[in-house]
């Protein structure tokens, strides 16, 4: 019973997450939803042998997924940051890299955040 | 490290498959923590998603213990620590060698976030911190 009351809680804070993000995807707002999404995950590896949460896999993979483009995303901010003015061209191709996969990231989730169902059986 | 099963069959209430759940995700922490002398970048990680795993279960028990929300901020910051230098760790390995002074910096930075991380680990676990009882 609690714990159905507690996956309730969680999948309706990772809908309305989901809900704010597909409206209008921005940094912040992927930042909530997978934070929510960890959250959802983290329940189903304490609880799981007193609930039966459907939609986990596809979850697994999208936390996956935002992890890459949030990464990139760091990653960049931090090299702009440590990088000396006199290495500038040795990092640039890095640079480069990390902004392509920010940006495949970014188009990769859009697609699969439509996807994403989670519900308690 | 895949989480271990938590055993919740006869658990007797919420309260019950509370501690369960913590004392599990709390041993699998600890277990990792001797990363953190080590300073081996897969292992501080590691020991980062633990305790994850371990805030998450406490936040969502929050209401069951008065120690819960200080264990869990405590861990939050440890968790920020780790994160900072595991971010720095995937860039070293990325950032070519010729960027010398770049990979100066970043090591630098590394450091300071391990050394925080000692620091906050050892103030949780001393006489008065959350997980020191």
């Amino acid at each position: 019973m609690w714990a159905g009351h507690l996956a309730a809680a969680e999948i309706a804070a990772f809908a309305r997450a989901r809900r704010r993000f597909r409206r209008r995807p921005d940094a912040d707002r992927l930042h909530d939803l997978r934070v929510c999404a960890r959250r959802l995950l983290s329940l189903d590896e304490d609880l799981g042998t007193l609930l039966r949460l459907r939609g986990m896999k596809r979850l697994r993979r999208f936390v996956h997924l935002t992890g890459e483009a949030r990464d990139a995303s760091v990653l960049r901010a931090l090299l702009r940051d440590a990088c000396e003015a006199s290495e500038r061209a040795a990092v640039r191709p890095l640079a480069r890299d990390l902004r392509r996969r920010e940006r495949r990231g970014m188009r990769r989730i859009r697609r699969a955040v439509t996807r994403l169902r989670v519900r308690a059986s | 490290m895949t989480p271990r099963v938590v055993a919740l069959a006869g658990a007797r209430d919420r309260s019950d498959a509370m501690r369960r759940v913590i004392v599990l995700r709390l041993a699998e922490m600890l277990a990792l923590a001797p990363a953190l002398r080590r300073g081996e970048a897969h292992e501080l990680h590691e020991l980062r998603i633990a305790c994850k795993r371990l805030r998450y279960a406490l936040e969502r028990f929050t209401a069951q213990a008065a120690t819960v929300p200080a264990a869990a901020v405590r861990l939050a910051a440890i968790q920020d620590a780790l994160g900072e230098l595991h971010d720095r760790d995937v860039l070293l390995a990325a950032v070519p060698a010729a960027a010398e002074a770049t990979r100066a910096r970043l090591s630098r930075a590394r450091a300071r976030a391990l050394v925080r991380a000692r620091a906050l680990w050892y103030e949780a676990f001393a006489n008065g911190g959350p997980f020191a009882d």
